[in-house]
């Protein structure tokens, strides 16, 4: 049971958005699609969804091919950045239309959202602030009720309190219910702790996909005076590496061996640490 | 992020916090902790991670799982991490004191005169 | 489910408006009646005495409305569908319902009008497209006669209702550049075909030919409005099956 993607190609002209993807995201967990803007997360959700078409590929959900399936589309929602509602609609019928398209649609929880976020329900969808139409769309993804569940960019224009309350909500859902979250964003730091699982896309491809405590795990900082770092490195992978002065820092992938040569220190690295490193090494990589 | 060190595993830190707030009392034994949900909206931490937490301590059965209702810390929780407290104070604590004391070029004397003085501090 | 979802938020707006433009057709008849709003002409008869008539007509403004329905409701449904997780298929075949039962709901309410109007017996003349066609009368007269007409209008509204759906879709998957070269490419063949129509009596002829067969019977009539449809609806669920389903433009 899962969202499965099989070498789904995307290409917008001579880009190419996603190039030979093979994902999937299901177990009911919360997913990290960690990305840069523009590095494809926006693209392989509207293919999951049929909003686009793959050039090649295919998308399966539960084994069944998604494009034009009612019911394997049915068990997925996107929180898009897109207002795909009518421009007269409010809030409220808003809240009532989606209630129609899905019977697991909470209408008590949504308003009860609503309320907390203090989102007009009278308003039209159409002329919300930037803030309350992230707010009406997070609150319509958090109520759904479907089995895969996805959030681009949720946070998009809200405030420091409003991005706690939705981390808060959304963890909350996540605790109580056997959904499969996707949270699609380029925060990585506020997205850390929500995610249990990594995916990291960077040009169309993905670089990594891993448990995120794995992935953390997977490298580690070594700093000390330059040379006895560059020494330490030698045979090493390094993923990225900052120098100042006569100090340097190296992120080295992989699992420290016993305790630090004499002069080195070792440290962990956050998720955050960890992202930079590999978008630096894959930048470099590239301009080669 | 609450306090969250990122370098570090976050369930690792909740258990930490967790057995804090055994030793300070803020859970008392036979009382009743948060559960993983609240932990996790609390703290706005995955719920595995909460999960995989608690169940550090409940697999040192500190903490204990009563079905349907919650969890609560168990009784002589509080005895047995001071005990491990008191085990883990000389290597994680005195040691390396003790080094740091040596690269400054303190005697023992006079580290232990420190001690004395820190000991009758007032907070 | 999805399919009723979207019937539903569909036919009820099709339903009002509908009705709003029913309502207005009614008010416009009734000032047509009292000579305050004139449709109307001339006619010359035999003695070379002029004598002025008003007229009405339904099934010409539920066409265009419904060509306009057509536009407007079609970009709606994909993206309301695709939101809440219908296939493109359902959101074609539910907004196609909508405007086949709406096309056929206006045009079967006409005959509620041209009973009430044989029942006042007044001067202002009804026009129907059937009977204007078909029938040496402007207004049908029977029952039967009436239904035919409500029919013919019927598949009159869709082949306009297709070639709204039809163009919204182009539109919306063409570009910039898209727009504009199709939009001109279909003036340019408009006026070419006109060109040659008039220079090639062989074409001209072909023209009249059609034209003379599908007034010949209202078969021909209704078949060709809903060939029309069909070849319009045809093209429209091409687009559908590949087109990005995108939000409208702030």
């Amino acid at each position: 049971m899962a969202i499965e993607l099989k070498g789904v190609t995307k290409r917008y002209g001579a880009t190419t958005a996603l190039d030979k993807v093979s994902v999937s995201f299901g177990g009911g967990i919360v997913y990290g699609l960690l990305g840069a803007n523009g590095a494809g997360k926006t693209t392989m959700m509207n293919v999951i969804t049929n909003r686009i078409f793959a050039d090649s590929g295919e998308v399966l959900i539960d084994g069944e091919r998604a494009p034009g399936s009612d019911r394997a589309l049915g068990k997925v929602y996107m929180m898009a950045e897109a207002n795909l509602f009518p421009d007269s609609m409010k809030v409220e019928p808003a809240f009532r239309l989606t209630r129609s398209f899905y019977p697991g649609f909470d209408m008590d929880y949504a308003l009860s959202v609503a309320k907390r976020f203090e989102l007009p329900l009278k308003k039209k969808v159409k002329s919300l602030s930037t803030g309350y139409a992230s707010i009406f769309r997070l609150t319509l993804a958090l109520a759904v009720g479907t089995p895969y569940d996805i959030f681009d960019e949720p946070v998009l224009g809200l405030d420091a309190q409003h991005r706690d309350l939705f981390y808060r909500l959304l963890m909350e859902r996540a605790a109580d219910t056997e959904q499969t979250v996707i949270l699609s964003t380029h925060l990585i730091q506020e997205a850390a702790s929500l995610i249990s699982h990594a995916v990291i896309i960077h040009s169309g491809r993905i670089l990594r996909d891993m448990d995120t405590a794995a992935l953390t795990g997977a490298a580690y900082q070594v700093s000390g005076p330059a040379a006895a770092v560059d020494a330490y490195c030698a045979g090493r992978h390094v993923l990225n590496a900052n120098s100042l002065g006569g100090l340097k820092t190296a992120c080295v992938e992989g699992e420290p061996e016993g305790e630090a040569p004499a002069g080195l220190e070792f440290a962990g690295m956050d998720l955050q640490d960890y992202f930079i490193s590999l978008m630096n090494e894959a930048d470099r990589r590239e301009a080669k | 992020m609450a306090g969250f060190d990122g370098t570090r595993p976050i369930f690792l830190q909740l258990a930490e916090m967790l057995e804090e707030g055994i030793i300070s009392g803020a859970f008392p034994e036979e009382g009743q902790i948060p559960s993983i949900t609240e932990y996790s909206a609390a703290l706005k931490i995955n719920p595995a991670t909460a999960l995989k937490g608690i169940n550090l301590l409940v697999d040192e059965g500190l903490v204990y799982k009563k079905r349907g209702v919650g969890m609560f810390v168990s009784t002589g929780a509080r005895s047995k991490l001071l005990a491990r407290r008191r085990e883990s104070f000389y290597s994680e604590r005195v040691l390396p004191v003790a080094r740091e004391a040596k690269a400054l070029g303190l005697t023992s004397g006079e580290l232990a005169e420190l001690t004395a003085r820190a000991y009758e501090e007032k907070e | 489910m999805k399919f009723a979802a979207i019937f539903k938020y569909r036919m009820r707006d099709c339903l009002i408006s509908g009705g709003v433009v029913m309502l207005v057709m009614v008010a416009l008849t009734v000032l047509s009646y009292f000579g305050i709003v004139t449709f109307g002409g001339y006619e010359e008869s035999a003695d070379g005495v002029t004598e002025s008539y008003a007229t009405m007509n339904f099934t010409m403004p539920y066409v265009i409305f419904m060509f306009v329905l057509g536009i407007v409701s079609i970009r709606e449904d994909m993206r309301l569908g695709i939101q809440n997780g219908a296939g493109r298929t359902t959101s074609f075949m539910a907004n196609l319902a909508c405007m086949v039962l709406t096309a056929l709901l206006l045009n079967l309410s006409c005959i509620v009008f041209y009973k009430l109007w044989a029942l006042l017996d007044t001067d202002l003349v009804i026009i129907d497209l059937y009977s204007m066609a078909f029938l040496r009368e402007m207004t049908p007269g029977t029952l039967g006669e009436m239904l035919l007409c409500a029919l013919t209008g019927t598949a009159a509204s869709l082949a306009f209702t297709g070639c709204g759906v039809m163009l919204s879709l182009v539109y919306w998957r063409l570009n910039k550049a898209g727009k504009w070269i199709f939009s001109l490419a279909l003036g340019a063949a408009f006026v070419l075909f006109i060109n040659a129509a008039t220079s090639f009596d062989w074409l001209a002829g072909a023209v009249t030919a059609f034209f003379v067969w599908v007034v010949k019977a209202p078969l021909n009539m209704n078949v060709t409005f809903l060939a029309l449809a069909a070849a319009f609806y045809a093209i429209a669920r091409a687009v559908t099956l590949k087109n990005p389903i995108t939000a409208a433009a702030a």
